[in-house]
């Protein structure tokens, strides 16, 4: 077993160790608040140990030189957030825990693919436009599985499927084959060089329309549904994949700019927008209507204290719709500041680690798709952070592996199986 | 290309710092402030499972106990009648009444130093149970008023029963009340009814004095040797012109030309108009100042007082209480009592003992008012006035609405205890009944220490 491989049976093996404490405290807890025993959390936990050892075990044969970091962080991340959401409500922990045993077998799937990935880069097209085509069903056949809000969800019979999370992870394999094939063309036009020495201020143009369409007709669809946060997130993911193609910081204020008026229009326009941002800016004209959840949010922040109320012992459901978006209330008020730090950090090591993949990965391909795959995980992440401690507007996004939420869940671990693959690549022959 | 991905490392860095700063920021800074937060339930949703402390009657009957199964307390009155007293401490619905004005006690973290409730209620999330309060309230007499109300069909006044020797209140009545067991089911009823039922009145409703006011205005004036009980003055049932409305005496006495006395007998309003004139607006705010109506009393229950201190009205519209001084039947029942004893105003006295951290009982020590605010002369010149009970109208701030108000006290020779009643839409003859049948169990028990210094065998 070489150094790296090492490192990662010590880092799951504390993973490990935390679920076990972990649950345990909750039990104990539960215990004496409630004098009962919860056998759900030791099924729980039996099975993400069973998932992420196994997930690992293939990952080693399959993948010999993948980076060591991402798989325990990630599985650390989605047993935390399976504790939370079981703290919860049972029912909940228990589709969550069926969705982790789903997504690692789509894990393993993942990483038995053939090695270089050039049949997503081939067929950008046909990819995309099954995302579009799955997305756009839910304008005529969407469901919300709770029954009400934003029908954004395909499926029946208790499985349910977000096509727009799908359609962003296809999306971001869109922009990377795509960037990468039409890089030159895109960006000569305004590089100086000897051929050019008067450098164009926009990339040219003819190149740029195919993907703008494609991004367009995603944003369409997206705003027709009314789904913000995935629109901003599409945005974000565009701009980002931009700068990492061109490394112009032009392309960043751009499109900062852009979107800036979007959301001036579309708080201009829209009356949900508008309530959003009004319930951001000021919560506490109507701290018992509009702004409930996140003025419940703020206390629970405040009730956490340094390290917590404990596991089980805090009061997070006071908070509506606790274990999907605001899982990280959850965590503050029992884990504490210390809890918080964790988290982000936890979450921060994935970023790093994702964009050093993107770093050594051979070819602009590889190197694209590894930083939008990691934006994926990253933009999420901040954008609902954001919202849940008051810093921008609420967005209707989840926490990537900690959330309640199965297509959220299985795309966050097709991503992180497409990224070991790409840590392992250079050491393929593409 | 290995920039864009070092410059994308580190703005990501960033903005994960941030959000580690801003919930920093909700956790320390603005901690404290969104923890008292009144849709903050947790303070009270964990008296679920740690008991609150009890509230006990002065013979230890209890009036709010924490009952129910582990984990699932409930906070229960078997007195209903007392709500508005002794108010609610619910995750829903807030805190109020004496449940507010005690609640360190009653949660069990008064006393505590700091640190000690860090360790046991935040790290080791074991907060000890709440500690127990008694109340000076005697649930004999609080029967006895709660009856008469009930059977002169009183629908909103208030009743005051205080010692006047100690200021200890007795019995404190307030109508419409309300039932704070079943405030699940009647919170938005409650909370919309005109004729507020949440409302303790007699500590919390400022009412327009009138006609109660006189005897303090000509208690004053003799003190400064103004009045005389036997001049007669020739106009007095002329009516005092109120923004326009006449008020005129009363009851119809016999001739025009009335003496002090027989003025506060018949409410003719006029003497005291004229007293006002001489003593002016600086002795009489000295005195309201010395008679405490100026501000809220210093008891553990919500009180209020009068908003307005500055008196920019006529010195008339003063003095007969028609002004803006506005006062509660507590604020009424310690003048009362000044009048009553000698012209010394005891403190008002409502907590009797308070259980300490080492589960030992103490009885809180007041400071007590020993300034003369009358010369004993003055006091057995106005207090035969009032002995059989002081009957006065007082104008209400709305259109044609009088409330009555009842003063008295009983023994006449050695008083025990200072009646004070306010019925709101003033009926005479049932606040005269009321008050005399109030007076005379106050002759009859023994109990209570006399304020001119014999008698009493109670605590």
């Amino acid at each position: 077993m070489n150094l790296a491989s090492r490192h990662e049976v010590t880092l799951l093996g504390l993973a490990s160790a935390f679920m076990v404490l972990a649950a345990a405290t909750l039990g104990v807890s539960n215990y004496f608040r409630f004098e009962t025993y919860d056998w759900e959390i030791a099924l729980g936990v039996g099975v993400w140990a069973v998932c992420a050892w196994v997930a690992f075990f293939f990952a080693r044969r399959a993948l010999p030189r993948h980076d060591p970091y991402l798989l325990p962080v990630a599985y650390l991340l989605s047993g935390w957030g399976l504790l939370l959401i079981g703290r919860l409500s049972t029912g909940f922990g228990l589709r969550q825990m069926l969705w982790l045993m789903v997504a690692t077998v789509v894990l393993v799937g993942v990483m038995h693919l053939p090695g270089n990935l050039r049949w997503l880069r081939r067929f950008r097209y046909t990819w995309l436009l099954l995302g579009l085509g799955l997305t756009a069903l839910t304008l005529f056949f969407g469901v919300n599985p709770s029954g009400m809000g934003q029908e954004l969800w395909l499926g029946g019979f208790g499985i349910y499927l977000q096509p727009a999370e799908v359609l962003k992870l296809l999306l971001v394999a869109f922009l990377a084959s795509y960037l990468a094939d039409r890089r030159e063309q895109l960006f000569e036009a305004h590089t100086r060089s000897a051929q050019n020495p008067k450098p164009a201020v926009f990339p040219t143009f003819s190149y740029l329309v195919p993907m703008l369409l494609m991004w367009g007709f995603s944003m369409l669809i997206l705003l027709i549904q009314r789904d913000l946060g995935m629109s901003t997130l599409f945005f974000s993911l565009f701009i980002v994949m931009l700068y990492l193609a061109s490394g112009r910081l032009r392309y960043v204020v751009m499109g900062l700019c852009l979107l800036f008026i979007a959301a001036l229009s579309a708080y201009l326009l829209f009356d949900v927008v508008r309530l959003r941002v009004e319930a951001w800016w000021n919560p506490w004209l109507d701290p018992a209507g509009r702004s409930y959840q996140i003025v419940q949010s703020l206390i629970a922040l405040a009730a956490g204290g340094l390290f917590g109320r404990g596991f089980g012992l805090g009061f997070p459901g006071l908070i509506p719709v606790a274990h999907s978006d605001f899982i990280f209330a959850v965590v503050v008020e029992e884990w504490g500041l210390a809890g918080a730090i964790a988290v982000v950090g936890l979450l921060a090591a994935l970023i790093v680690r994702g964009l050093r993949v993107g770093l050594i990965a051979p070819g602009i391909f590889n190197q694209l798709l590894a930083g939008g795959l990691t934006a994926l995980l990253g933009l999420p992440a901040l954008l609902i952070l954001g919202g849940v401690i008051k810093l921008i507007p609420l967005t209707g996004l989840t926490l990537p592996f900690m959330s309640y939420g199965g297509s959220s869940l299985l795309v966050n671990f097709v991503i992180l199986g497409l990224l070991l693959h790409l840590s392992n690549a250079e050491y393929q022959k593409v | 290309m290995s920039h864009q991905f070092h410059r994308l490392s580190l703005a990501f860095s960033l903005m994960f710092a941030l959000v580690a700063l801003t919930v920093g920021y909700w956790n320390f800074v603005e901690g404290p402030s969104l923890l008292a937060r009144a849709d903050n339930p947790r303070r009270y949703l964990v008296e679920r499972r740690v008991p609150r402390g009890s509230i006990y009657a002065q013979d230890g009957t209890p009036l709010a106990i924490a009952t129910g199964p582990a984990g699932q307390l409930v906070r229960e009155y078997p007195y209903p009648t007392l709500s508005p007293l002794i108010g609610y401490a619910s995750p829903l619905f807030g805190i109020a009444g004496l449940e507010a004005a005690a609640d360190g006690v009653l949660h069990g973290d008064a006393g505590r130093s700091l640190l000690e409730v860090y360790w046991t209620d935040d790290v080791l999330n074991a907060p000890p149970p709440g500690r127990a309060v008694t109340v000076t309230l005697d649930l004999a007499w609080q029967n006895i008023v709660e009856t008469g109300l009930d059977e002169a069909q009183v629908e909103a006044g208030a009743v005051v029963v205080m010692e006047a020797a100690t200021g200890k209140l007795r019995a404190l009545a307030s109508r419409p009340t309300y039932d704070a067991n079943l405030l699940a089911d009647q919170w938005e009823t409650l909370t919309t009814d005109p004729r507020a039922p949440l409302l303790n009145r007699p500590t919390m409703a400022l009412y327009q004095p009138g006609g109660a006011l006189w005897p303090f205005i000509l208690a004053e004036a003799l003190q400064h040797n103004y009045g005389d009980l036997d001049a007669t003055f020739p106009f007095a049932t002329d009516p005092i012109i109120i923004s326009g409305q006449p008020l005129p005496c009363h009851t119809v006495p016999p001739e025009t030309a009335l003496t002090l006395g027989e003025a506060l007998q018949y409410g003719c309003a006029q003497p005291f108009t004229i007293l006002g004139k001489r003593l002016g607006t600086s002795v009489l705010v000295r005195n309201f100042t010395a008679l405490g109506f100026l501000e809220a009393p210093a008891i553990t229950l919500p009180t209020v007082a009068t908003p307005n201190t500055t008196f920019t009205e006529s010195v008339a519209l003063m003095a007969i209480g028609q002004g803006q001084l506005t006062l509660t039947p507590l604020h009424l029942a310690q003048a009362t009592a000044a009048l009553a004893c000698g012209g010394v105003r005891p403190t008002p006295q409502f907590i009797a003992a308070v259980e300490a951290p080492d589960r030992q009982h103490i009885i809180p020590t007041l400071p007590t008012t020993t300034t003369q605010i009358y010369s004993s002369e003055v006091v057995s010149a106005v207090a035969p006035l009032l002995a059989q009970g002081y009957t006065a109208n007082a104008l209400a701030g709305k259109a044609g609405q009088t409330n009555t108000w009842f003063m008295g006290f009983a023994p006449a020779a050695n008083p025990r205890y200072v009646i004070v009643i306010l019925l709101e839409g003033g009926d005479a003859a049932k606040i005269e009944a009321l008050g005399q049948m109030l007076l005379a169990q106050a002759e009859a028990n023994v109990s209570a220490p006399g304020c001119r210094g014999e008698g009493g065998s109670g605590n």
